[in-house]
């Protein structure tokens, strides 16, 4: 989250080129979206026992539980490519980058055009409402994805499920309505980590015409991440707490 | 789409109603409609400093965070609480009761940098391309 968040940050200043990032966690971790309270979301215990860390996110959205899992982060300015400025627009064009990736790899994902609105009601996991171009498989959600926008781009990051543990979910989150309408690669085709992303490069360099060279952080993108860390992201003020909870 | 003359436009999408050195200040029609539904606001506290072009607060809508930025610098006199319970207010009246904070202008001079209701129109339909 902190490298996502300092990417956005240099990306922004002119200093970082657009960025394309895939990562795993370890340990496991539950990502709670920036207006969400985790202490309302999140059971704290079962994740102390499980080894799970729980973190807030800069993104919008509900709870996503990382745990066998493909988590992907692009970062840009807005304008760039063939990027629209706008949030569906945006959706659009990654989803459909996403898609082309699955596709080639044997996995019938399909753009859902879902319109339903994600109130404060509905339920904790981000996997369990299709929502603006969300990618499903047989009607069901593989891809769980947020954004945020300001001074002139975007972050977008996701989450692919690979393995969907139903139990895991429902211990760990206290709310899970429509979790029957979830799916995982697992559950169409053996594929690891390393096809998935290779292929999902492919699908964004075919959807976005540019072809993108492999690279670590710059000690710029470094040293941000670690004051984004401090910040943030290790901070219980950050991560349990909801901005209007600290207003 | 709805842009009263009354009201000064920045240019990420904020209108600005002048009152002496007080600015109200709040989102306008085509930011609610790009934006989609609003389903929570954060707005700075008050007695705190807006600068003009800086975040001064975000919103999220369609599963998107998307900042706020100043059109005015100046001390924050007022937050409309009523969005805190009823953000909607925002896609739904957006120049009325769907207003965010009331600044107290630091440098009416900055409002010199602002639009009118005709140069917003055009400049958004330019931004469409």
């Amino acid at each position: 989250m902190a490298i996502d968040e300092a990417l956005f940050k240099a990306v922004s200043a002119g200093t970082s080129l657009p960025t394309l990032r895939f990562y795993t966690w370890e340990p496991p971790a539950v990502s709670v979206g920036y207006f969400q309270n985790s202490l309302r979301e999140v059971d704290l215990s079962v994740c102390r026992e499980m080894g799970i860390d729980v973190v807030r996110r800069l993104t919008g959205g509900r709870a996503v539980l990382h745990d066998r899992e493909l988590t992907y982060s692009i970062i840009s300015p807005d304008n760039s490519f063939n990027f629209p400025d706008n949030i569906l627009g945006t959706y659009k064009i990654i989803s459909s980058c996403l898609v082309s990736g699955l596709n080639s790899i044997g996995l019938n994902a399909l753009l859902t055009p879902s319109v339903r609105k994600a109130g404060r009601d509905s339920p904790s996991a981000c996997f369990t409402s299709p929502s603006h171009y969300e990618i499903t498989i047989d009607g069901k959600k593989l891809v769980g994805s947020a954004q945020r926008r300001g001074e002139g781009a975007f972050l977008q990051h996701g989450s692919i499920l690979m393995e969907f543990n139903r139990e895991k979910l429902e211990k760990v989150l206290h709310k899970t309505g429509g979790i029957d309408s979830v799916t995982s690669t697992s559950e169409h085709s053996k594929i690891d980590i390393a096809t998935l992303t290779t292929s999902l490069v492919k699908g964004f360099e075919r959807g976005l015409g540019v072809s993108f060279s492999e690279g670590g952080l710059t000690d710029e993108e470094v040293a941000l991440s670690q004051q984004c860390r401090n910040k943030r992201y290790s901070r219980p003020e950050w991560n349990f707490r909801r901005p209007s909870d600290t207003n | 789409m709805d842009f009263p003359k009354e009201l000064k436009y920045h240019k990420e999408h904020c209108w600005v109603k002048v009152e002496g050195n007080r600015a109200l200040i709040g989102i306008t029609e085509h930011a609610q409609e790009e934006l989609g539904d609003i389903v929570y606001v954060e707005l700075p506290e008050r007695g705190s400093e807006t600068e003009q072009d800086e975040s001064f607060g975000t919103v999220e809508s369609a599963k998107a965070i998307s900042e706020l930025f100043a059109p005015v610098s100046g001390h924050v006199v007022d937050i409309n609480d009523d969005l805190a319970d009823q953000p909607e207010l925002i896609n739904d009246d957006p120049y009325e009761s769907g207003w965010m904070i009331e600044i107290e202008m630091s440098d009416t001079s900055e409002l010199k940098n602002l639009l009118t209701a005709d140069q917003y129109k055009k400049y958004i339909e330019e931004e469409k391309g």
